[in-house]
């Protein structure tokens, strides 16, 4: 899971650095392959904080897509570093179990990953085709109504977090003996 | 990081950046949110569909029951009858004073319906009570992305008790024993096994006590008497209070002084008397005398689970209640004494009535051991042994039976040799 991650990191810097080196200003480029190299030493030391490395790169992105020079590499940039961020959270999670344990779930998460990305990129290389003018009034608005939905998902995410059983209390079954059953609403968030 | 937090810090980054599309007026960067989009939706849609099922865990020991430093073997058995195979990762809680030493607390498998996983660790418990409470892990959705945090509560104990050695012969004269038969010597004649004395053969003896050497001696028939022996009442009282314990290296002495305390106990239950335990520091934690093997194991547990204490109410020797002890018995004290007023409490129990024995642990060794490149250790080790040396000397004049005992050496040898002055002053 390592080698995912380190490859998405390669490919988030390298794709930035390609698309800003043919541009008059290639310092987007040198920060990203920087960012890729630190994020890489650090996801070798064990101490990567993922989310900062996101964001940054999110940031480098838009930057570089405002070159207008073409969306493809920012595209595949930005989408690599969200699967790079992701494995890397998701390599924390199994750290310390057996390899032979966590290879089916390994090999489960990169095929769904795999799929996720392609039709991200798939979808931004069909919204690259459609042409929608909107006036200054109707952006400002939508992003109006973008800051309230921001809002409300982070309000949202503050509430506990309950779920419904997912089946019947007595489907549960209890071990006299030593052992007891999990409550399928039960969460650790 | 859980999957609502992921789904947050996607949403929010996607938001951001079609924010910044919007204010800008640039389609470029709104698409640039796409990705973070489609991540979430799945995300949400694989917590969503995400079932975790009825799983049944126990967890078993090979031993619930152990000595400090022995290893027990755990198996953690996980089981479900959940029609469809499962993702799970689940991890045994492992309490602070208790390690693993071989194997893996952990599972992470795809479990079948009706399958049962397993896995088998060995720990090592330091001295005490552990428990176990329960067991942690995560489901994983089928895509491999949403995970769901689970938590089984499963007590489970662990009593980890001291290890006690196999002592010799300790003589002790408490000034009352009681009217059943036991290994105590009393100085009465009666029937026991040491010699007492002789006297005149009287119609009715038992002819196989004549002593015939002192018969032919005398020209009259004399007969052996044998010393009665009974058993009595022993209470072991344990100083507990922390300013006298010290942690020298990887060696506590605290530990050392317990594991004491549980050879005593042990040599006199062996022998059929009665043994109490008075742990003085935290509390007054009191198990009252008491024969048998059921006892040991009372006073093992309460060992195991006794911790040095700062508390001003016990903070001075003087105030252990000798009403707990039964008239005349013995009292076997563990103790440093640490001050003044502490060196005159053995002194007074003896005056109460009660056969005192004193079991004075000397840490001043280990401390040399440790400190040896210091630059007067030497001085002050001299300097504590004859202070050790006063003292002491000045409680064995008072009747109290005194045994210096090395901390790096076995309680049986100090013992020994406590005996072995205590018989060249009697010849």
């Amino acid at each position: 899971m390592r080698f995912i991650t380190l490859t998405c990191v390669a490919v988030a810097g390298i794709a930035l650095l390609a698309h800003t080196t043919s541009s008059e200003n290639s310092a987007v480029g040198v920060l990203a392959i920087v960012l890729s190299g630190l994020w890489v030493w650090m996801e070798l030391r064990g101490t990567a904080m993922p989310s900062g490395f996101l964001a940054a790169f999110a940031l480098l992105a838009c930057l570089s897509a405002v070159q207008e020079n073409g969306l493809a590499l920012p595209a595949l940039s930005i989408t690599a570093a969200l699967y790079a961020w992701d494995t890397s959270l998701a390599r924390a999670r199994l750290a310390g179990f057996p390899p032979t344990d966590k290879r089916p779930i390994v090999v489960r998460y990169a095929a769904t990953a795999g799929i996720l990305a392609l039709a991200s990129l798939g979808l931004i290389a069909v919204t690259t085709t459609i042409r929608v003018t909107l006036g200054f009034g109707i952006s400002l608005g939508l992003a109006a109504a973008l800051l309230v939905v921001g809002v409300l998902v982070a309000r949202l995410a503050r509430l506990p977090h309950t779920r419904p059983t997912d089946s019947p209390p007595d489907a549960l079954q209890h071990n006299e003996e030593a052992g007891r059953e999990v409550s399928p609403g039960s969460d650790t968030a | 990081m859980s999957t609502r937090r992921r789904i947050l810090y996607a949403v929010m980054l996607g938001l951001a950046i079609a924010l910044a599309g919007l204010l800008m007026r640039q389609g470029d960067i709104l698409a640039l949110g796409l990705p973070f989009l489609v991540y979430a939706i799945a995300l949400t849609l694989s917590d969503t569909f995400l079932r975790v099922p009825c799983f049944r865990v126990s967890r078993m020991f090979s031993a619930t029951r152990v000595h400090e430093d022995e290893q027990t073997t755990v198996t953690c058995s996980v089981a479900h009858d959940d029609a469809r195979d499962v993702l799970f990762s689940l991890e045994d809680e492992i309490p602070v004073r208790m390690s693993v030493v071989d194997g893996e607390s952990r599972i992470a498998r795809r479990l079948a319906s009706g399958q049962t996983a397993e896995t088998t660790y060995t720990v090592e418990a330091s001295r005490g009570r552990h428990t176990q409470r329960q067991l942690t892990g995560a489901v994983w959705a089928r895509t491999g992305l949403a995970i769901r945090d689970v938590r089984v509560g499963l007590d489970t104990q662990l009593s980890s008790l001291p290890q006690f050695e196999t002592l010799r012969d300790i003589q002790i004269r408490p000034r009352r024993t009681h009217a059943f038969a036991g290994s105590i010597r009393t100085d009465r004649p009666g029937s026991g096994l040491e010699i007492l004395g002789c006297r005149e053969y009287v119609l009715g003896d038992d002819i196989r006590k004549i002593n015939w050497r002192a018969s032919a001696r005398r020209e009259e028939l004399i007969v052996n008497l044998f010393e009665q022996e009974k058993m009595t009442d022993v209470n072991i009282i344990v100083d507990a209070r922390a300013s006298l314990h010290l942690q020298i290296g990887s060696a506590r002495t605290f530990d050392i002084i317990l594991r004491g305390a549980a050879s005593v106990a042990s040599h006199f239950l062996r022998q059929g008397n009665r043994v109490g335990l008075l742990l003085y520091g935290d509390s007054l934690n009191w198990t009252y005398p008491a024969s048998g093997r059921l006892q040991m194991e009372s006073i093992l547990h309460s060992l195991a689970r006794a911790r040095p204490s700062s508390r001003e109410a016990f903070g001075k020797l003087r105030y252990i209640p000798a009403r707990l002890f039964a008239t005349g018995s013995e009292l076997i004290i563990f103790s440093a004494l640490g001050s003044e007023e502490d060196i005159e409490v053995p002194e007074q129990l003896v005056a109460r009535g009660y056969s005192v024995l004193l079991v004075h642990p000397d840490s001043t060794k280990l401390e040399r051991a440790e400190s040896a490149s210091e630059r007067y250790a030497h001085l002050a080790e001299r300097f504590l042994t004859l202070r050790s040396q006063v003292v002491l000397s000045k409680l064995a004049r008072a009747g109290v039976v005194v045994v210096n005992w090395n901390l790096a050496e076995p309680l049986g040898l100090a013992f020994h040799h406590a005996q072995t002055i205590t018989r060249g002053v009697r010849r």
